[in-house]
Formats: structure tokens, sequence, C-alpha cells
């Protein structure tokens, strides 16, 4: 029987960003990842292309992660209290793609550390290691402002990923990474409109479009996962269409949220119908990750080493690549 | 396909509210078939002009298929659309979870409790397995029907006989005759023999084939044969195929209006990893599948799948809320913070998983803002201090605890004033965004 051709034709493609820089580029990484490009819905090979392989990327802290279960810890054991043999240890044992670096050391309700000692760090781990960086702030407005500041220049020409740009604080983050010519991260809070409006904000004050990437909060499995996803396909789904505001790659913080949960966290003895922890907590990473691969995400955020092999495997078997 | 209006479909029905359709008036049976959730011919009254007129617009584009009988039975397919912001997803995943014949009879058993045991709580709602495959891998039909009977006896889910010998269906049918088990699969080689089980025990059957063309070449001559509850189970190779093939089935019912594909797809986890199994199950939920076959029986897989399948089965146009009342996080006491918030779904539990995070143990009481978040209701003027304080007081949130502080959310740190007035309490407006939490709770808390 002669089935209908149900193929779509998108109008537009997804930008496509460089994250990192190598020694010919004016930078010290082993290579360059690339994200975005696509010219359809995820994994859609038969209607349009992927010309880039979503990736992952592993956190890192700059102090020790106090607040991560043991389940989490395990896997790292010593290194989490050095950001530089932590970052070695990701890079060599577990092969991300990117590192993700988060100053949590500098949160004015945590350690409350200075800029100059962020940005020893930041020279630190770059010296150390070879992949692209991800460079996350504490999340405190002001104080990741004063961060940045110091942080930005230092990095300058490695192309970093830094992060984040909000709607009510975006100046800064935005002229650092022009001037000292690294991506940013555009996050709003699970909100497709403040989602544009943060693009719009940082492209009224000359940052490029073509070098942010969209991160419309990530709620864990289980926890409003539904909305993020709804969100990410609208986004993607104007961005092809030909909206320019939100023809941007996209992220999710996986291993932020998800490790907070109770099924990520309690063990197998207090909820014995959950099952095995070691592996419950791992699969409740990975099937986040999972979910937001299929609405669109070009580059999650892991914390757990077997979700982050995982989710590489299932990357390689939805773009058609390797053992299926 | 032009879609009418619920007005425009009860202008051309007999409207007499009859009750023969099972609705209680015609408008409410217009309703459905405006959200094409029942097709027409539920009316026996309509009148042939009605019909012709109404026809095209009516059909439900995929069909809905019920699976088992009575007290035990799923309904699948039915679905209207692609992605779930533009209606909803109306009929969750069926997941069934298989049982192979190699077992000894006291494992069969074993493994059909386990799997009857598997349902879980959560955000109140009872998360549950659905079906229960029944794979004949290496029995003679006669043995295989036996073990049919067996897992018939001892499962609480209706049954998927899986076998490619129509003989070994009809072997287990006649054990679990009642139990209208879905049946398959029916191939190009097979399907006559199929088909004449399935109707002779009335149940849904469903049909495998490499292309899709040759599932529509199916399904047209099992249809044209008088049965017409299918469902579709492409062979793919691996996750990617799979994707391709039910992406165009969903887009050909939906958008097409392809009647030969117009049916619920089944899609099996082919994986023997055990993360993988999972990769690939949470692909099919969320891609398309009414029914997923997949061979586990353990917790820690089944738990994040039944919960990715309850949250994007979540209708996405009703503002989910929680019940407004006192919560207790962790193990609370009379020294442990009370906090206060609305009760929209997310709002509640990014809290609630804040305070978990945050180490302390606290009171939260909810109020009622008809799934408002915290700004929206305030916006909307269903939060005001006047409410915080009655709720407070209602759900006697202070009468926890040895002190009396009441932190309430930042985004609504104005109301402050009169809480403290109207209450008597000692106000403390906390951060404006739920991530903030713990380090606040950290700083600031002291009962």
């Amino acid at each position: 029987m002669q089935i209908p051709d149900v193929s779509s034709n998108w109008e537009n493609e997804i930008s496509s960003i460089t994250i990192g820089a190598t020694e010919e580029e004016g930078g010290t990484r082993s290579r360059t990842i690339t994200i975005g490009g696509e010219t359809t819905m995820p994994y859609l090979h038969f209607e349009g292309s992927m010309p880039n392989r979503p990736v992952s990327a592993l956190e890192i802290w700059d102090v020790r992660p106090e607040s991560w279960p043991e389940i989490l810890k395990e896997p790292y054991g010593d290194v989490l209290g050095d950001p530089v043999e932590w970052a070695q240890k990701c890079e060599e044992d577990y092969e991300p793609d990117l590192l993700c670096l988060r100053l949590a050391g500098c949160d004015p309700y945590g350690e409350d550390r200075s800029p100059e000692q962020a940005t020893k760090i930041v020279e630190k781990v770059l010296d150390a290691t070879t992949l692209p960086l991800i460079i996350w702030g504490s999340g405190d407005e002001e104080k990741d402002n004063e961060v940045f500041t110091l942080v930005s220049p230092a990095a300058e020409g490695e192309n970093c990923l830094l992060g984040t740009i909000t709607e009510d604080n975006y100046r800064t983050l935005s002229a650092l990474g022009k001037a000292d010519d690294h991506k940013v991260i555009a996050e709003s809070p699970v909100d497709i409109n403040i989602a544009k409006q943060v693009n719009t904000l940082a492209l009224d004050v000359g940052y490029d479009l073509e070098d942010i990437v969209i991160f419309p909060n990530s709620p864990a499995l289980g926890y409003g996962i539904e909305y993020v996803y709804s969100i990410m396909e609208r986004t993607r789904l104007a961005g092809l269409k030909g909206d320019r505001l939100m023809a941007q790659p996209m992220m999710a913080n996986i291993g932020g949220e998800v490790w907070k949960t109770k099924e990520a966290k309690t063990p197998e003895d207090e909820t014995p119908n959950w099952g095995d922890l070691s592996k419950r907590g791992p699969a409740w990473e990975a099937t986040t990750a999972f979910t937001y691969l299929q609405s669109g995400a070009d580059l999650v955020v892991m914390r757990h080493p077997k979700a982050l092999e995982e989710v590489g495997r299932t990357v390689d078997r939805l773009m058609g690549d390797g053992e299926q | 396909m032009t879609d009418l209006s619920a007005m425009d479909i009860y202008q051309e029905l007999p409207q007499t509210d009859c009750g023969d359709c099972n609705f209680p008036t015609c408008m409410a049976f217009a309703m459905q078939l405006a959200s094409k959730q029942v097709s027409l011919d539920q009316c026996p009254h309509v009148s042939e002009e009605a019909e012709e007129t109404l026809a095209a617009s009516s059909a439900p584009p995929m069909k809905i298929v019920t699976i088992g009988n009575g007290n035990s039975e799923v309904e699948v397919g039915g679905e209207t659309v692609q992605y779930r912001h533009e209606e909803k997803f109306y009929r969750p995943t069926a997941v069934a979870v298989e049982i192979d014949d190699s077992h000894e009879d006291s494992e069969l058993v074993e493994n059909v409790r386990r799997a009857n045991d598997l349902q879980f709580e959560r955000v109140g709602e009872t998360i549950d397995v659905n079906l229960l495959t029944v794979k004949n891998d290496q029995l003679e039909p006669d043995k295989y029907g036996e073990l049919v009977g067996k897992v018939g006896k001892e499962s609480r889910f209706p049954l998927y006989l899986q076998s490619r010998d129509p003989e070994a269906i009809e072997e287990g049918l006649k054990r679990v005759s009642e139990g209208k088990p879905l049946i398959g699969y029916a191939t190009g080689d097979n399907w006559k023999e199929m088909t004449k089980v399935a109707e002779e025990y009335e149940c849904p059957l469903a049909v495998s084939g490499d292309e899709l063309s040759d599932l529509a070449d199916l399904t047209d001559k099992i249809s044209g044969e008088g049965h017409e509850d299918l469902v579709l189970a492409p062979n793919a190779e691996g996750m990617r195929d799979y994707l391709e093939k039910s992406t165009k089935l969903r887009r050909l019912a939906v958008e097409e209006g392809f009647s030969p594909l117009g049916y619920p797809v089944v899609a099996h986890v082919d994986s023997g990893d055990p993360f993988q199994k999972l990769a690939e199950a949470t692909s099919h939920v969320l891609k398309y599948a009414s029914i997923l076959s997949i061979n586990t029986l353990d917790s820690w897989q089944i738990l994040p799948l039944l919960t990715v399948r309850q949250h994007i089965f979540i209708d996405p146009q009703v503002q989910n809320s929680v019940e407004a009342k006192l919560y207790e996080v962790g193990d609370p006491g009379p020294d442990s913070p009370v906090l206060f918030t609305t009760n929209f779904q997310l709002t509640y539990y990014s809290l609630e998983g804040e305070v978990d995070d945050s180490g302390f143990s606290a009171y939260i009481s909810v109020m009622d803002t008809d799934g408002l978040g915290v700004l929206n209701a305030y916006a909307d003027d269903q939060l005001t201090g006047e409410g915080i304080v009655e709720t407070v007081r209602e759900q006697g949130a202070m009468d926890k605890v040895d002190h009396n502080k009441l932190i309430i959310p930042g985004l609504v740190g104005m109301l402050r004033m009169t809480v403290q007035e109207e209450g008597g309490w000692d106000v403390i407006v906390g951060p404006e965004d739920a991530a903030t939490l713990p380090r606040f709770l950290r700083q600031e808390w002291e009962a």
C-alpha cells in the first residue's frame, strides 16, 4: 500500500555553537565541542539533519560537595576535596565531552570565597585538563558578577561557556562574554516567554544570539519535568519555524536537580519496594537526561559517571551510531 | 480534515438527550466527538444526512482499543496530537512486563507475583504496571497453553500473549477465554489464522511488519475480515529506526487521518542491557507507544519508567495542584521551621525538594489557590495577607512548634506586615526562589 509522505520541511536551522579553543585557535584545549545546527526535531534523521551529536558534561565543584549523597560521592572518593584532581579524574576515567566547573564556594551563604580565589581555581583546572570548560557561578547574582569580572578575562582565549545570564542580571556577563570571547548560558525559570525575553535582552546589549545556549531550567523526573519537556519542544519548533530568538541550542542541568530527589538518594532499607539504590540513583539521573534528550537538549550536565556513560550510549543509539 | 466544534456537531444530533450513546446529554456526546474520543456510530438515532455531514470530521484518528475485561482492563490509543502541548496525550502507555516460557513452575508463580507487586505511590497517585506479556519462546503449543493458564490464574493484569504460532495462541486463549488478552503477532504469513482466533475469542490483535506499508497491507486485510481491534507492532532496527517509524505512524494517524494506520502502537524493548532497556523504554513512552512491553521485574527500572509516563501524560491545560494542607517534610519537631506556600504542584514540589535537600525537617502550610503559583495567585488576588493567616491558623501550623516564626515566600514579601499584625507571629521573608532555600535556612534559621 502507498503510504503518504509525512516528512516535515523546516525553514530554519538551529544555530551551532562551538565551545573550547585549541592552541591554533588561541586556547589550550585538546579539542572543541560543537552543538546545535539541527534542521529537524530531535533524531528525526529522515527529514533533516542533526550535524552535531548532543553532548554531556561532568560537573565538578571548587569546594567539597558536602550536600551530595553518599552514593554520588562514592565513585569519586578522595578527589572531591580537590577540584584539580577531581577534574583530572573525570577527564581520564569517565571521558565526558566537556567539564562543568561550578563555583559553589563563592556562595555568600556558603564559604563566600573571593573572586581571586575562584580565578585561581579556574586557572588551575584549565592548566590540568584539556577538555572544553563550562564555568557556572554560585547562583548569587551580585556575587557572580564580581566573580566573573575576574574569572572571564583569566580564561580569555579558552572560549568557555559561562553561566548564567537571567532576565534580571544579564548586562555584566554578556559584556564579559563579548569582551573575552566566551559563550553564555541564558537561564529562564520554566517559562518560555522569559526564555525569549532573556535572549532579547542579551541581543539588546550587543551580545550575539549565535553565542547563546538556552537553559529553561530542568526539573528532575517526577518534579515538573513535563513542563520543561514541553517548553523545550515548543522552543525548538519555534526555532525551526523561523523565530531567531528561539533558534539556539538548549541545555539541561540534570545532576543538580536529580540528586536532590528522594528517589535518587533514599536507601533501600527505608523504601524496600523502590529497588536497589546503587542502580536507582544513576537510573533516575539517566532517565531524566533521556527525557530531555527527546525534547531537544543539545547539552546535558551530569554528576554520576554511570549516568553519564548511559547517556552517551543512548545518544549513540539515537544517532544511529554504534551498537543498537 | 476539517474540525467541527462541539456546537456544530450538536446541531446535527437528535438533541433528545436519550442517553443511548452512554453520555447523559447530546451536548456531552458532541463534546467527546469534537475531541475525537468517540465515534459517531455510538448514537443509534443519528440521521443519514447528519452522518454524511459529520462522518469526515468525527472519526477518531486513532482507534481506541480495550485489552482485558471487566474489572481488569486497560484502554489504549485514541491519541489526537504529536506534541502534548497541542492538546494532551489521552491514554497513558500500558506497560507490560514480560514473562518467558522457560521457567519452572515455582519460579513462574514467583515472577507473576513480583509483577503483581509492581505498584508505587507517587504524588498522591498509585502508578502501576498494566499488562503481563507471556512470551512463547520454546514451548510446544499445548505446553504454552498450560503455562498461560497458570499465569492467568495468578496475574492481576490482563495478558499479552506473544507467539508467531496461531496454534499456541489458541491453546493459550482456551485457558483464559474470558480474559480478552492482547494477542500477537499477525504477520504476512499467519494473518488469516490469527484473525480467526482473534475473532473467535474477541481479542485485540497485534500486527507486525518491517515496513509501514506491510502494516497497512495487513490491517487492510484483517479489517476486511471484520476484525477492527488492532494494534501496530512495527519491527525496527534499533532506537533510531524505531523513532522514525513511531513518529511517522503518529503523524499518519493524527495529521493525515490515514485509517489503515490509525491504530495504537505497541513497542517492544529489545536491548539486553538493564540501563539501555530503560533508555529505550523511556523513549517509547515519550514518543508514541500506546503499549510497551519490557523484560524486567526490577523496581529500580520500573519506578522511573512509570514516573516518566505519569508526568508526560499529565494534561498540560490543567493547572496541577496538590492538596491544601499542612505537610511534614522529614521528621519535624517543635524547633523546625514553618514555611508557607501555594498549592501549584510545581511550586510545592520544588519547595519540598529543597527542604529535603537542606537537611532540615520542616512544616509546610499549603494554601488552596486553585493551583496557581505564588506570584500568579498574588496577582489574581487569591493570595492575600489575610488568606495566609487564615490558612496557617486553620491548619494549626504554629501549634506544632515552640517558636513563633513563619517563613513566607520572598515573592510576596510585601505581605509580611499584614501577616505579622493579623497573625501575631514573627514573620520572616524567605527567598524568592526555592533553590536558594537550603542556604537561606542554614544561614538564617534559629528557632
